[in-house]
């Protein structure tokens, strides 16, 4: 059992001076928190690094190590390094990768640099033989995708449930860590072992002068068929060339329509802020006019308010000008009266008789009368009062104030519009960005021919081979014949003892082939029960109950009633990719630290929850790689409780500057 | 005192003008100052003492023909009926535009809406 136990960073990517990481050596699980870009694969491809001297990037493309050697390291010329400090099978083991930078070298390239590499056991060092056997014994780069994986690997397996793509990569993967290649490294040891007794056979066979036209016979079948099977060999070469050409002009066609779909939506955006931002302008336009006559609303208020007083006052000086002609009128009347009768006399209104003493009431009420007469003053003021409201009244001031409200209300929001989608043309630019340089948008023309070139060869490929494999089989049938012959004319000792250990041989090799396949088809029940069992044991869909292995190791969800469930949603596929990585550990013959990188982002919260409480169950060592949104650390450390050993933090102080801490 | 034939603006009121002219996309400075105006007589004539403003504030900014008032013969109309014996309409425009301007500045900066603000 390998396990991690520190890991020293120094000058490389974003990490600067060194920078460590004690994991702890009981069995359980590490969370490494960081924000995108602070530096949490830089990890992974530090620990990559120093495992097998080399970083292999997004692309399957091998990176320039100098690419990672940090960029103000490179500014003052220092040197890169990775420890690994490792315990493997209770011995401890350090290993050590360092770039030295080359004197007077701009430190750009990987010619700029002395690459080193030592392993110390326990306090000495290893030699360079002993070294890369411990690196390929404890943890070999072929089986590397299931214990530093990312969500590259899901990927990968999520392809592999689409039968119409070529799997043998990943194929090969899964049996490289189930260990199935020494079983069939020895099953071809056997095969050779096999041709060299029927060669002796046929060899002795020759001697005979009875079997010696039959042997010569049989010499040049097997002549033919060691033709075929290297026909065989080169076309299974040819079909691993052009598998791996396809997927790389898969990934070309796959960017390039990724690319496309990425200029498509940016121009779908740029044609909608083209409509707001014209819509905007017509509205501002709108706004413009509107505003060249907000004053005249509030001078309409003024105008308002001075003729709503100006009326008061006039409506005021119209009571008191109405009093003013009633008095007049009564005054008239009772001068009237005194003017004509000077001594006791009758009312000219009611013939009531007026005594002196009323008259002389009526002369008082006369003099009282006198002094509230028609005030020219007022009727003046009430003229000219007239006047003025009939001007103001004429002025015209419109009030466009909600006008100009709403139009500013839609301004505000057009403006949110164009700013939320120049965001998002900016997001999708930067993504687009992010696609490799060469996934240009007329590659297309070139990339498909090619595609669908490499299919038909590899086709034609498969053909040959089944083909050759057709008459290996014919001329297996027909050189058996012929040893039967050879067998039924002889009388040679030598020729049957070469016949019997021929015989023996190829009765070991059937069973032994025999027996890989039985390993083969218990090891993928294994790999089928324990997948399903983990699989139940996250799923939240308690009517998944299954899940069933095909050929290519590809896992189908059943259903209680026994149905396959078509079209997977991603997040369940990625249920389903961790299920067969977990139960790949189980039955895998080696074990070590499993790293995962961001490998929840399509998972939900009851799903995520779940994972979370199994990753003890995965190894015994598992490094999780996360950003804080990707899983709640409150409930990553209710749901692991003891098991959560530690948690350490990625900070970013600057681009280039990225800090540790544990 | 004779009466105005060019507003001279305060360079306070000026530089205030044109920031509000950027953000709330009013056709020109003259524009807003004619807002100011009538913002000022609407909402604070009582407040405003005429001759002392005129007197203090500055005449560093902007510069404007009466001509470049609009409507003004309407203006003066409604200040000869409000602003008893006023002799020289365009001083007391100047004044209530850079008095007006103050204002808005004053409530915009204490983080009103300008929609409330032109509100009657």
């Amino acid at each position: 059992m390998l396990r991690f136990t520190k890991l020293e960073i120094n000058n490389f990517g974003p990490y600067q001076s060194t920078q460590v990481i004690d994991f702890p050596t009981d069995d359980g699980v590490v969370i490494i928190w960081g924000y995108n870009g602070v530096g949490k694969t830089t990890i992974l491809k530090a620990i990559r690094f120093a495992l097998w001297g080399k970083i292999i990037n997004e692309n399957n493309v091998e990176d320039p190590i100098s690419s990672y050697v940090n960029h103000e390291a490179v500014q003052r010329g220092e040197n890169m390094k990775i420890v690994l400090h490792m315990n493997y099978d209770n011995q401890n083991y350090t290993l050590t990768r360092c770039l030295e930078r080359r004197k007077e070298s701009s430190g750009e390239s990987d010619a700029d640099y002395i690459f080193e590499v030592f392993l110390q056991k326990e306090a000495n060092i290893v030699s360079p033989a002993d070294r890369d056997h411990f690196l390929k014994t404890a943890i070999p780069e072929a089986i590397s995708r299931f214990y530093l994986f990312d969500g590259e690997i899901l990927q990968q397996y999520e392809n592999l449930l689409k039968s119409e793509n070529d799997n043998s990569v990943i194929k090969d993967s899964i049996e490289d860590i189930l260990g199935l290649p020494i079983l069939e490294i020895s099953q071809a040891s056997l095969e050779i072992i096999l041709k060299e007794y029927s060669q002796a056979f046929t060899k002795v066979s020759k001697k005979d002068a009875r079997t010696k036209e039959a042997a010569a016979k049989l010499a040049g079948l097997e002549e033919k068929d060691d033709e075929l099977k290297k026909s065989v060999d080169e076309l299974q070469k040819e079909i691993i060339k052009a598998i791996a050409d396809l997927g790389t002009v898969d990934d070309q066609l796959e960017k390039t329509d990724v690319y496309r779909k990425y200029t498509q939506d940016i121009k779908s955006c740029e044609a909608e802020i083209s409509i707001e931002k014209e819509h905007l302008a017509q509205m501002k336009e709108s706004v413009r006019e509107d505003l060249d006559n907000l004053w005249e609303a509030h001078m309409g208020a003024v105008i308002e308010k001075e003729l709503a007083a100006k009326i008061a006052r006039k409506d005021a000086l119209s009571k008191t000008l109405s009093k003013q002609t009633k008095n007049q009128a009564i005054h008239e009347i009772l001068t009237e009266i005194v003017s004509d009768h000077k001594s006791d006399c009758n009312c000219p209104i009611c013939n009531s008789s007026i005594d002196s003493s009323a008259l002389n009431y009526i002369k008082n009420q006369i003099l009282s009368l006198d002094s509230v007469k028609t005030n020219h003053s007022i009727q003046e003021e009430y003229s000219a009062l007239e006047a003025e409201i009939h001007i103001l009244q004429n002025l015209k001031c419109d009030d466009n104030t909600a006008s100009i409200k709403k139009n500013l209300n839609i301004i505000e929001s057009i403006s949110t519009n164009i700013k939320i989608k120049e965001n998002k043309k900016h997001v999708l630019e930067k993504e687009r960005r992010n696609i490799a340089p060469d996934s240009e948008e007329n590659s297309i023309g070139e990339l498909m021919p090619e595609h669908d070139r490499l299919k038909s060869l590899i086709s034609n490929y498969k053909n040959g081979i089944a083909n050759a494999k057709a008459e290996i089989d014919s001329n297996k049938a027909s050189m058996e014949k012929i040893r039967n012959q050879i067998m039924k004319n002889q009388s040679n000792i030598e020729i049957e003892t070469a016949e019997k250990e021929m015989e023996t041989c190829k009765q070991i090799n059937s069973l032994f082939e025999e027996a890989i396949e039985k390993f083969k088809q218990n090891l993928k029940e294994n790999v089928q029960k324990d997948a399903t069992n983990y699989f139940t044991s996250v799923a939240h869909n308690s009517d998944y109950k299954e899940l069933l292995i095909n050929e290519e190791y590809g896992l189908e969800i059943l259903t209680g009633s026994g149905v396959k469930v078509p079209h997977r949603s991603s997040g369940y596929v990625q249920v389903v990719a961790i299920s067969l990585i977990a139960a790949l550990h189980k039955n895998a013959p080696i074990s070590g630290p499993i790293i995962m990188d961001s490998t929840f982002q399509r998972i939900d919260s009851r799903h995520k929850t779940n994972i979370l409480e199994s990753l003890p169950t995965l190894g015994k060592q598992v490094i999780v790689l996360a950003y804080p949104e990707e899983i709640q650390a409150t409930t990553a450390r209710n749901v692991l409780k003891g098991k959560l050993r530690k948690e350490i933090t990625i900070e970013q102080l600057s681009s280039f500057n990225s800090i540790i801490k544990q | 005192m004779a009466d105005l034939t060019n507003i001279r603006l305060s360079i306070n009121a000026t530089e205030f003008a044109k920031d509000i002219v950027e953000r709330f996309n009013f056709r020109d400075a003259m524009t807003f100052f004619q807002f100011a105006m009538a913002y000022a007589l609407k909402n604070h004539l009582s407040d405003i003492d005429f001759e002392k403003l005129d007197a203090e504030y500055d005449t560093s900014g902007m510069n404007y023909n009466v001509g470049s008032i609009k409507k003004s013969s309407l203006i003066i109309t409604v200040l000869n009926h409000i602003i008893p014996d006023c002799q020289t309409p365009f001083r007391k425009i100047r004044v209530l535009m850079i008095f007006g301007t103050y204002k808005i500045q004053e409530r915009l900066n204490a983080g009103e809406e300008f929609s409330s603000i032109i509100s009657i």
